[in-house]
């Protein structure tokens, strides 16, 4: 298995002011499955390009098990990449396009038919390789091109968006045979998307990126729970930000006192008061709790989502629906902030 | 080593500078030869000077004048007739489906691919007895062989990209038939239709064969004379009327380069210039 | 108005004036060919002049000529044209220039450049000026013979002047539609450079550019004021041969004139059936 360095990586585009890829520092460990999650734009693709050989390097190294590869050929990296909208050889059936690798490597026939039927059915299209690929599904054709990479065994598998063209049913699907996939070859893994619940949902770390720069670098959860940023909190989906300021464990906001857990990395002064909508608790408690006006009351299924207001400020909230009590909009509520769930950013 | 790398390499320049001098190398003596009198081997320029070649070309007896006038009144004749059957014939083969559209496009495209000699040699015997041989009209008409085939072409292909739903979009706005041609319709189309011309033009201005075989060498054009200079050697005459005979397409290029992106269904006719 | 009388109504002046001018014309050839000509009173049927045309030599070795100089100057075309557009693709200064340099023949009439290369390869040409003034000839014979030479080097220069451009423009648009992803995709399965050229760029670009070779050799096999101002009188090319048979003041010669000319619209006919065929082979795979 393979670790992944890259060290103090750049990349800034032919006749391009701007570089694409800013001083990324970030360590895969070997058989890792890890996530680049960014928008659109924000060097997610450079940045595999770069590992995989196929775009130079700028500035910085790429390093496989601390080696240096910058100067190794694309072909010779046994790194493989799989790109968004799969580049299935127009020319070949599915048979030849999975074998393409193997052929390339002066693979001997017999080995390369054997190897090419073994891996179809694998990706559970046993039998399709003498289909043409224009008679494929988008699914089927996502199927080939991972078969296609499978097939020779890279140390590294890079993944651009590897679900972003699938139906919402598809996507499952793929996702699950990403996991097998990644579980039963042991191969590094890093895959790209800008959808935050993929990247967590398959991701043992998550690489955050935005406008070129890698921002945070950690498990999925500490994105929730403990974003480095406001920007960060609200990529993931949580808009429950709040200026105030931090003396010892109380932080002082417009909507009052709140009392934090002790040892959060941000020192005294003006902080940033953070909580995920479902951590809010619609409940009168010791401490932590403020009567505010509901000005919205969204039905969503499983959740319910409250708009609720208090001195100026819009918070949000969502419960399980069938919890509790049913407030409707215009009615006043206790909430409660559970001070193990509140995090700090320094301003 | 990287695929995205888009410098040229010296590999590269190589081909460049093969491709700038094997384009420029036999074009540059035609712009000297013109003002030479005496220009021997091994000499690089010419040892004495002169304007004759312009003198005789300006002179009217030479018949220059006469060819360079023939030559742009068949051109453009037979442009104008390519514009009015090309535009309709490539508009229903760029727009609609039909049952047996690809035998059209066979046909029309055939005289592109078969030698207008078998097909003048043939078509002479009834020019005489129509009295169409020897007269610039039968030059128009057959110069219309290789030029419609290709303006159908290229029409069909810029119709092929145009969205009909415009048009559509501005009759439900109000809009009559007539107004929608020329508000809609036109305006889209045109750049292709000039682009078309223009070529269909050179077709014209270029063809020797066509026009020998039906004028019979009575209709003198700029390429017959060119020809006759050129098969005797004379350099300077020779070189002189090939300037003038490459005017145009030199004009030309530089109206279309931006047009040349290279989508073949415009470039059909290119081989036959 | 249906869609049907639209459609007739807009192909109708096309196609009858092709019917009239292009049909009539090699129907009018093919009965002369037979030597049936009523406008000047010969009112025989036989073939005749197809006897005399396969079994005359100066036939058989123009033919052979004519099918060297397009055979050979069509696939140096396909060549030259991929080699210059993948170099084309890069970016470098005075790239604008050198890009209209490399379209610019496309609109120049071959006379001109015909006219060009006598200028320049002839035996007192430019070519061999320069080659004297280097010091690597001593007298203007000792240049290599280029023009009106045995193997037609002169004519297919000026072929591959015109037709490069043209096919490489293609080539050009081609490579642009394609752009750089699927040959990254293949180096990254283990592709050489030289690999994923081979199996990659190739095979999506010829297909691409087959009908346009199909175009440049009907164009080389039926053109005839190349060969004439730069080929030798004997063996020359088909087409010159068929004209000299026309020009001949014996109208008798005026059958086997027809007939050379009638075998050439059926053999180019014949060729671009097959290549339709080929080609529909190749687009079957796809
Ligand atoms: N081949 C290229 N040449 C120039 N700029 C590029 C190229 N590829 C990407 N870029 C630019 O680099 C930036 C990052 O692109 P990319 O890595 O594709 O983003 P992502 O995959 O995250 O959407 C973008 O601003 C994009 O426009
Ligand atoms: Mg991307």
């Amino acid at each position: 298995m393979t670790s992944i360095t890259l060290r103090k990586l750049c990349k800034t585009y032919e006749g391009s002011k701007h570089p694409a890829v800013e001083n990324f520092d970030l360590e895969i460990e070997p058989g890792e499955l890890v996530a680049f999650l960014g928008p659109s734009g924000c060097g997610k693709t450079t940045t595999l390009k770069m590992i995989a050989g196929l775009h130079s390097v700028t500035r910085g190294d790429v390093l496989f098990n601390g080696v240096r590869v910058n100067d190794i050929k694309p072909e010779r990296r046994e790194v493989v990449m799989v790109y968004q909208n799969y580049l299935l050889f127009p020319y070949m059936n599915v048979a030849e396009n999975v074998g393409f690798g193997l052929r390339m490597r002066k693979t001997p026939k017999d080995e390369t038919d054997r190897r090419v039927a073994e891996i179809l059915k694998l990706v559970q299209l046993e039998g399709y390789g003498h289909r043409s690929s224009a008679q494929l599904s988008g699914g089927q054709k996502q199927r080939v091109a991972l078969a296609r990479a499978l097939v020779i065994r890279p140390k590294i598998l890079l993944l651009d968006e590897p679900l972003a063209n699938l139906d919402a049913h598809l996507r499952d699907e793929m996702r699950d045979l990403i996991l097998d996939i990644h579980k039963k070859f042991e191969v590094t893994t890093v895959f790209v998307t800008h959808d935050q619940e993929e990247a967590v949902l398959l991701a043992d770390r998550i690489a955050l990126i935005f406008d070129g720069k890698l921002v945070q670098y950690s498990h999925s959860k500490d994105f929730y729970e403990k974003p480095a940023s406001e920007r960060i909190s609200r990529f993931f989906g949580n808009g429950n930000i709040i200026e105030g300021t931090k003396a010892g464990t109380t932080v002082t906001t417009g909507s009052g006192a709140f009392q934090v857990r002790p040892g959060l990395p941000a020192a005294d002064g003006p902080v940033q008061l953070v909580i995920r909508p479902e951590s809010i608790r619609l409940s009168r408690e010791e401490s932590n709790s403020f009567k505010a006006l509901i000005l919205k009351k969204i039905y969503m299924g499983t959740y319910t989502r409250y708009c609720f207001e208090a001195d100026g400020h819009i918070w949000d909230t969502t419960t399980e629906s069938n919890e509790i009590p049913g407030y409707e909009a215009g009615d006043s509520a206790w909430f409660t902030l559970p001070q193990d769930k509140i995090w700090l950013i320094e301003r | 080593m990287d695929i995205e790398d888009t410098k040229a390499s010296p590999l590269h320049w190589i081909v460049y500078i093969g491709v700038i001098v094997s384009v420029l190398g036999p074009l540059i003596p035609q712009f000297i030869w013109p003002f030479a009198k005496s220009w021997f081997f091994p000499d690089l320029l010419p040892s004495v000077w002169s304007v004759r070649a312009w003198e005789y070309i300006a002179n009217p007896n030479s018949q220059v004048l006469e060819a360079v006038w023939n030559s742009l009144v068949i051109a453009v004749l037979v442009t104008c007739i390519s514009v009015l059957l090309g535009v309709p014939a490539g508009k229903a083969l760029g727009m609609y489906r039909f049952r047996g559209k690809g035998l059209v496009e066979l046909f029309i495209l055939a005289p592109s691919i078969i030698p207008g000699l078998a097909v003048t040699m043939g078509i002479h015997v009834v020019f005489i007895r129509l009295g169409l041989s020897d007269t610039l009209l039968g030059v128009v008409l057959v110069h219309l062989i290789p030029t419609i085939p290709y303006m159908t072409i290229s029409m069909s292909g810029i119709f092929a990209n145009y969205d009909p739903d415009f048009e559509e979009q501005a009759r439900s706005l109000g809009a009559s038939t007539f107004k929608t041609f020329f508000i809609i319709t036109l305006p889209a189309i045109f750049p292709g239709i000039v682009t078309g011309a223009m070529f269909a033009f050179l077709i014209s201005w270029g063809q020797y064969l066509l026009t020998v075989l039906i004028g019979g060498g009575r209709v003198i054009t700029l390429p017959l004379l060119l020809f006759s200079f050129a098969a005797s050697r004379d350099n300077a005459f020779m070189s002189a009327l090939s300037i003038i005979f490459l005017l145009p397409a030199i004009i030309i290029l530089f109206f279309t380069s931006k047009f040349l992106s290279g989508k073949s269904s415009s470039m059909g006719g290119f081989g036959t210039i | 108005m249906t869609k049907r009388t639209t459609i007739v109504l807009l192909l109708f002046p096309t196609i009858s004036v092709l019917v009239l001018l292009f049909l009539g014309g090699l129907a009018m050839g093919l009965m002369q060919s037979f030597g049936y000509m009523p406008l000047i009173g010969m009112n025989d049927f036989n073939i005749d002049a197809y006897g005399s045309l396969f079994g005359d030599q100066e036939f058989l070795l123009s033919l052979a000529l004519t099918l060297w100089i397009s055979i050979s100057s069509t696939l140096l075309t396909m060549v030259l044209a991929i080699i210059t557009a993948l170099a084309f693709r890069k970016t470098f200064s005075g790239k604008r220039i050198a890009n209209f340099l490399y379209q610019f023949p496309i609109t120049i009439p071959h006379i001109v450049i015909a006219v060009g290369t006598l200028l320049v390869f002839s035996q007192s040409g430019m070519a061999a000026r320069f080659a004297h003034q280097a010091g690597l000839i001593a007298d203007q014979n000792q240049f290599p013979v280029v023009v009106s030479d045995k193997l037609g080097l002169g004519i297919i220069y000026v072929y591959l002047w015109k037709q490069i451009p043209f096919v490489g423009v293609i080539v050009l648009s081609i490579l642009q539609a394609m752009g750089n992803n699927y040959e990254e995709l293949a180096r990254s399965l283990g592709a050489s450079k030289w690999q994923a050229f081979r199996h990659v760029l190739l095979p999506t670009i010829i297909p691409g550019i087959l009908p346009a070779s199909i175009i440049c050799f009907s164009f080389t096999f039926g053109s005839y004021e190349v060969p004439f101002l730069l080929g030798r009188p004997y063996p020359t090319v088909i087409s010159v041969l068929a004209m000299r048979l026309y020009q001949d003041v014996d109208l008798n010669a005026r059958p086997q004139a027809m007939a050379t000319a009638v075998f050439m619209a059926a053999f180019i006919s014949i060729m671009v059936v097959l290549y339709k065929r080929l080609l529909g082979k190749m687009s079957g795979r796809r």
